[in-house]
């Protein structure tokens, strides 16, 4: 069922997972006026990795990644894999750890964050096991058909509060308007940007995609991009938002609907983002087992994806706090860094080269 | 047929592990509808308007409490109650004035914190002691206790010469360097629930004034809430405005702010007394709009407090440092030219003099 | 020894195998095959009819055998044993051993085509497939009318025996399928198939699942799309309904009857059957969730109206929900074991108790009996008797989600749901797909 579509879907609705919780938070801490400014730089950050990333991928056709690494040079495919290993097994630790956090301040004050941690991990692991990545794509589909109307929907009636004034000034004039670059939680809401790009270069193999497709959704995130820092900034302004942890969250939970049965919109934006995050953590784990059974050992997945989230549930359970998890995000925007540059540059670099030997060897 | 064996045992024990750790039923938790708070040096007294649940006999239930904070006032209550108290369905926040006057910074804060209260909850000023307004509260309840829900319910109870301030707007103002907030002030009325008294003039979360019926009408107008008011003309008619928009323009000449507003009132005649023209009615409006309008800003600039977010037009002009000096620096100095353009959309099923 | 003899040796205690002889001029030949299955005395009419006597003399006996059915003089013993158990009439020249298998005048023992039981129609041919094998694959086709339909047919079982009927369209399939379920199907044709468990077994599919691998329909119509879709329909003798291989997603909420109203209202339609799928599942769930868990959802008269209408109800949300669903599945049971004449009384009586009563005697509250009400109106939208069973089972997994982590229990269950039904493959065809089945 639109197979075509299921990449750039799963694509766009991870983001949407990560867009609206931590990002508008750092976003509005690094800048004081005129965000569009980082946003728009991330964006085209994003857009460029992207684009190195994606024409890498379609020189290498259906072939699997890992193994043309591997087999061109063992001590590149290290440089590369090995970061970003350890790059996604650091990002599912702290996704699964920072969400369960959030569902307990949002909505389950009560039960004990081990079982919501629990639930974050079971499920994706499930996902995971009973249906492989192909599944995964799928359930991003059905995922995608279930709750975007209901996130569209509070999104169209988020902008019942704001105060257009509130953007002004529009235009930077000031250099200290560009002093977000200096400033670390910048580097931290990069994550909603470069978080999940990886995957699209390990689906190849098994689910297939036009490559053009996914830049256009990439384009479509721009406006999700924007709303969530601006819905609060125009709702609330800027000093207020940069008081709050979630200011979209809260900014949401100020909508009032007088014909609805239901109080709190602020649960369905919710719950659809957190089934979206379920999805991310399962291709975290997916992308996780994929590297290690074809870079390591092929280990049968119904070992390894079991093994992996034990893994990372004990890990989960030694961070004592949210500080400490926003700290280690913090540490974690080097490693970002390193793999969000460096894994497309390789990637294209790589597949340059086995590009022209492959012309060379059909001559 | 071991895998299935394993999921099914599996979803068996998350259910029996997972104690349902906020499963409470509904009918066991008292859901207060409106939370009264008073401050007296450094102690609080909390009343909890609470719809009781009966099927018979509708009544509400007053409790109240006092402590050293909000919280520990509300575990207290919870304890000593038959059921919990879960302030999730609390739609309205009375303070009393002593509050107000005190500052209501660390009140607002402890409630945007909570998970449990939500931002939209009405905040309310009661002009006179919290108890006994809670006490007629009790005693004229006939229904199942939720007048004072009603009262500030937009399809419901409100009505344009009443302020309408959820309690965000009210932390917004505590941090904004450009936007204070009015909040509703009300007593217990004599033949009615609740009666209004006007409104507070808030100024970073401290009461500095006071706005009439009148002034909250005009106030409603010019922030461009969509109201049907009706206002008394120089005895010579009444109309109701059917809409108003509101179109501003603003300018900063050296370091004076200046705001030119043309507000733009759509009304139709109600009654009239003496056959006035309607060329007359128009002009004495427009008049009356400005006059009252312009000793409204006064009163405003004088308690230095941006109840009309008029600094919001200047963030282009202002610089940050600036802006965070606006309330003492440039709202006192600021100019406003009002025009008023009317326009009579109908007279009602009466032809009118022209 | 002769056939006949041996036959009737082989057939000495069963009353019903009849042995007859005929005189047709000079020559005798034997009739035999079993009574029970074949109408004797039209049969032998008929023989009598097929052979004229004056033709004797210019034709060999044998011949005029050879020409009244299939010749198997050369078949082992054990295949003319089955020929009989078949219903099937053997004619035995001694002179000449000549043995013949013809089709009789056969007894009725099926009923004739009627209106579908457990589909209903409004919009398309009511006629629908019963236990005979010939009629099914008959009006198969009837209804498709395709060069390229070709029919397949097995016999599966040693001691119990059983037809089981491939039919696909060669031009629409996806060869790789036909040839992974041919494949399956040949190598086991020992086993035996008497119902659609015995036949999961024969394809080698998982079994403990909670969707169907195939979609069963009644209606030829839905066979024949299915078929003009690149699906494999199968009959299995004796099952009243066509197996449609692989079940699809679409299989929830499409019909082909759908099809004879105008575009906007099909649109419509399946539409409202998704919606009414989403009910069933959440109804219950979204009731305990909200109820016990996650009250601050509501708006704050409609948490007032529950509490007030849970007043004194003694147990927690998810025991009172769980109460009146059993009792709800038991009622659906009950009528149909239930004769027709009494099954309205126990609708009345279930009426009462999951009505008012319940509400009364203070065990449920008055709002889980409208939620009672929507889910097991809605339940009955979904297209096909297998998948609303699904249904009925899945909705107790929400439900008990609910029950322990409310609202996001709720949505928890849903992901869970959604990738089971996209990981669920039969044969490597995933489930989730619209119409028309393709590989991975």
């Amino acid at each position: 069922m639109l197979k075509n579509l299921q990449v750039p879907i799963v694509f766009i609705i991870t983001h949407m997972g990560l867009i609206f919780f931590l990002y508008p938070t750092d976003l509005i801490a690094s800048s004081k006026e005129t965000q569009w400014v980082p946003i728009f730089t991330g964006f085209l950050f994003q857009l460029a990795i992207m684009a190195v990333y994606l024409k890498g991928i379609r020189l290498f056709g259906n072939e699997n990644i890992i193994h043309v690494l591997m087999k061109k040079s063992r001590w590149l495919a290290w440089a590369t894999l090995l970061p970003v290993l350890l790059h996604l097994g650091i990002i599912a630790v702290l996704t699964v750890r920072i969400y369960a956090e959030i569902i307990s301040i949002i909505f389950l004050s009560n039960t004990p964050l081990w079982i919501l941690m629990c639930l974050l991990i079971t499920i994706p692991t499930y996902i995971v096991m009973h249906g492989g990545v192909r599944g995964l794509m799928r359930t991003g589909l059905l995922l995608s058909l279930l709750f975007l109307i209901s996130i569209l929907f509070v999104l169209a009636y988020a902008f019942q509060n704001i105060d257009p004034r509130y953007a002004l000034p529009l235009l930077p004039d000031d250099p200290k308007d560009f002093s977000f670059f200096v400033h670390p939680s910048y580097y931290k809401c990069l994550f909603a940007f470069s978080g999940c790009f990886l995957f699209l270069g390990f689906v190849p193999p098994y689910v297939a995609y036009k490559p053009k497709t996914v830049f256009i959704a990439s384009l479509l995130l721009l406006p999700l991009f924007l709303m969530a820092v601006y819905i609060p900034i125009l709702t609330l302004g800027e000093e207020t938002a940069r008081q709050l942890e979630f200011p979209f969250i809260f900014t949401i939970d100020t909508i009032e609907i007088d014909w609805l049965m239901f109080d709190r919109v602020t649960m369905f934006l919710v719950l659809s983002l957190l089934a979206f995050i379920m999805l991310f953590i399962s291709l975290v784990f997916w992308l996780l087992t994929n590297i290690f059974r074809h870079s390591i050992k092929d280990l049968k997945p119904k070992i390894l994806v079991p093994l992996v989230s034990v893994l990372t549930f004990g890990v989960c359970l030694f961070i004592p706090d949210l500080e400490t998890t926003e700290e280690f995000l913090q540490w974690e925007t080097i490693l970002l860094g390193y793999v969000s540059i460096v894994t497309p540059l390789v990637v294209l670099f790589a597949g340059r080269h086995h590009f022209k030997q492959m012309k060379r060897e059909i001559k | 047929m071991k895998m299935m064996l394993m999921r099914m045992v599996a979803v068996v024990l998350l259910f029996l592990l997972s104690g349902c750790w906020d499963n409470k039923d509904i009918n066991h938790r008292s859901l207060p509808i409106a939370m009264g708070v008073s401050y007296n040096q450094g102690s609080y007294t909390i009343y909890l308007d609470i719809p009781s649940v009966t099927e018979d006999e509708e009544k509400i239930q007053i409790i109240s409490d006092h402590g050293d904070s909000i919280n520990e006032v509300i575990d207290h209550i919870s304890m000593n109650m038959e059921s919990q108290v879960d302030l999730l369905h609390l739609k309205v926040i009375l303070v009393d004035k002593a509050f107000a006057k005190h500052g209501l910074s660390e009140g607002i804060a402890s409630i945007i914190r909570s998970r449990y209260i939500a931002p939209k909850t009405m905040f309310v000023i009661c002009d006179e002691p919290l108890d006994h307004f809670f006490q007629h509260i009790d005693a004229s309840s006939t229904d199942d206790g939720t007048a004072i829900y009603d009262y500030f319910q937009k399809n419901a109870g409100w009505s344009p010469d009443i302020a309408y301030t959820p309690t965000w707007r009210i932390f917004r103002s505590i941090h904004s360097y450009t936007n204070d907030v009015v909040i509703p002030m009300i007593k217990s009325g004599d033949s009615t629930v609740i009666k209004s008294t006007g409104s507070a003039i808030m100024k970073n979360g401290k009461m500095v004034g006071k706005l009439t019926n009148e002034e909250t009408l005009l106030y409603n107008v010019f922030n461009g809430v969509n109201t049907q008011g009706k206002i008394e003309v120089m005895g010579h008619a009444t109309v109701q405005i059917v809409s108003s928009r509101i179109g501003n323009r603003s300018s900063l000449e050296q370091d004076q702010p200046r705001l030119r507003s043309t507000v733009h009132l759509k009304i139709t005649v109600m009654d009239t007394r003496g056959n006035p023209s309607m060329v007359l009615i128009k002009k004495e409006l427009q008049e009356l709009v400005t006059r009252e309008f312009m000793l409204l800003f006064q009163k405003v600039q004088k308690a230095g407090a941006d109840v009309f977010g008029l600094g919001q037009h200047f963030r282009d002009d202002l610089t940050r440092p600036q802006l965070a000096r606006w309330r003492t620096d440039y709202l006192p100095n600021m100019k406003v030219d009002l025009h008023v353009k009317t326009i009579v959309r109908n007279t009602g099923n009466l032809k009118a003099r022209k | 020894m002769s056939i006949a003899a041996e036959l009737q040796r082989h057939f000495v205690h069963d009353n019903d195998f009849i042995l007859r002889q005929i005189h047709l001029g000079n020559e005798v030949i034997a009739v035999m095959g079993l009574k029970t299955l074949i109408d004797f005395p039209q049969t032998i009419s008929m023989i009598r009819d097929l052979i004229q006597v004056d033709d004797l003399a210019d034709h060999d006996m044998r011949d005029v055998v050879v020409g009244l059915g299939d010749d198997c003089s050369s078949h082992v013993f054990e295949k003319l044993v089955t020929e009989i158990q078949l219903g099937m009439l053997l004619v035995v020249h001694e002179n000449s051993e000549t043995c013949v298998s013809l089709i009789p005048v056969p007894q009725t023992l099926s009923r004739s085509i009627s209106a579908p039981l457990t589909e209903n129609s409004i919009s398309g041919s009511n006629s629908a497939f019963n236990e005979s094998m010939e009629t099914n694959v008959g009006l198969l086709r009837k209804y498709t009318n395709a060069d390229d339909l070709q029919l397949k047919t097995y016999m599966f079982g040693s001691t119990v025996k059983n037809r089981v009927t491939v039919s696909y369209l060669k031009g629409a399939i996806d060869p790789a399928f036909l040839q992974t379920l041919i494949e399956a199907i040949e190598s086991r044709l020992h086993l035996e198939v008497n119902n659609l468990q015995d036949f999961t077994k024969v394809l080698g599919l998982s079994s403990f699942n909670l969707i169907t691998h195939y979609h069963t329909t009644e209606m030829p119509q839905s066979a024949m799309r299915a078929l003009r879709n690149g699906r494999a329909v199968l009959f299995i003798e004796r099952v009243p309904f066509a197996l449609v291989l692989p079940s699809l997603f679409a299989d929830l909420y499409m019909s082909e009857d759908d099809n004879n109203l105008t575009p906007i209202y099909t649109v419509l339609l399946r539409l409202l059957r998704l919606f009414g799928i989403l009910t069933t599942l959440i109804a219950p769930g979204l009731y305990v969730a909200l109820v016990s868990v996650n009250p601050d959802v509501l708006r704050f008269e409609l948490a007032h109206s529950i509490a007030k209408s849970r007043l004194d109800v003694p147990y927690p949300a998810i025991v009172e929900t769980l109460l009146l669903l059993i009792v709800l599945e038991l009622l659906m049971e009950a009528i149909i074991r239930l004769p027709s004449s009494i099954g309205p009384t126990v609708t009345m009586v279930g009426g009462i108790v999951l009505g008012q009563a319940a509400v009364s005697a203070k065990l449920v509250s008055n709002l889980l009996i409208i939620v009672l009400a929507v889910i097991t109106i809605s339940s009955a939208t979904v297209v096909g008797i297998q998948n609303s069973q699904s249904l009925r089972v899945f909705k107790y997994l929400l439900l008990f989600l609910a029950a322990a982590f409310g609202v996001l229990g709720l949505m928890s269950g849903l992901v869970v749901l959604c990738s089971y039904h996209a990981g669920f493959k039969t044969f490597n065809l995933p489930y989730l797909q619209s119409t028309k089945p393709k590989g991975d």
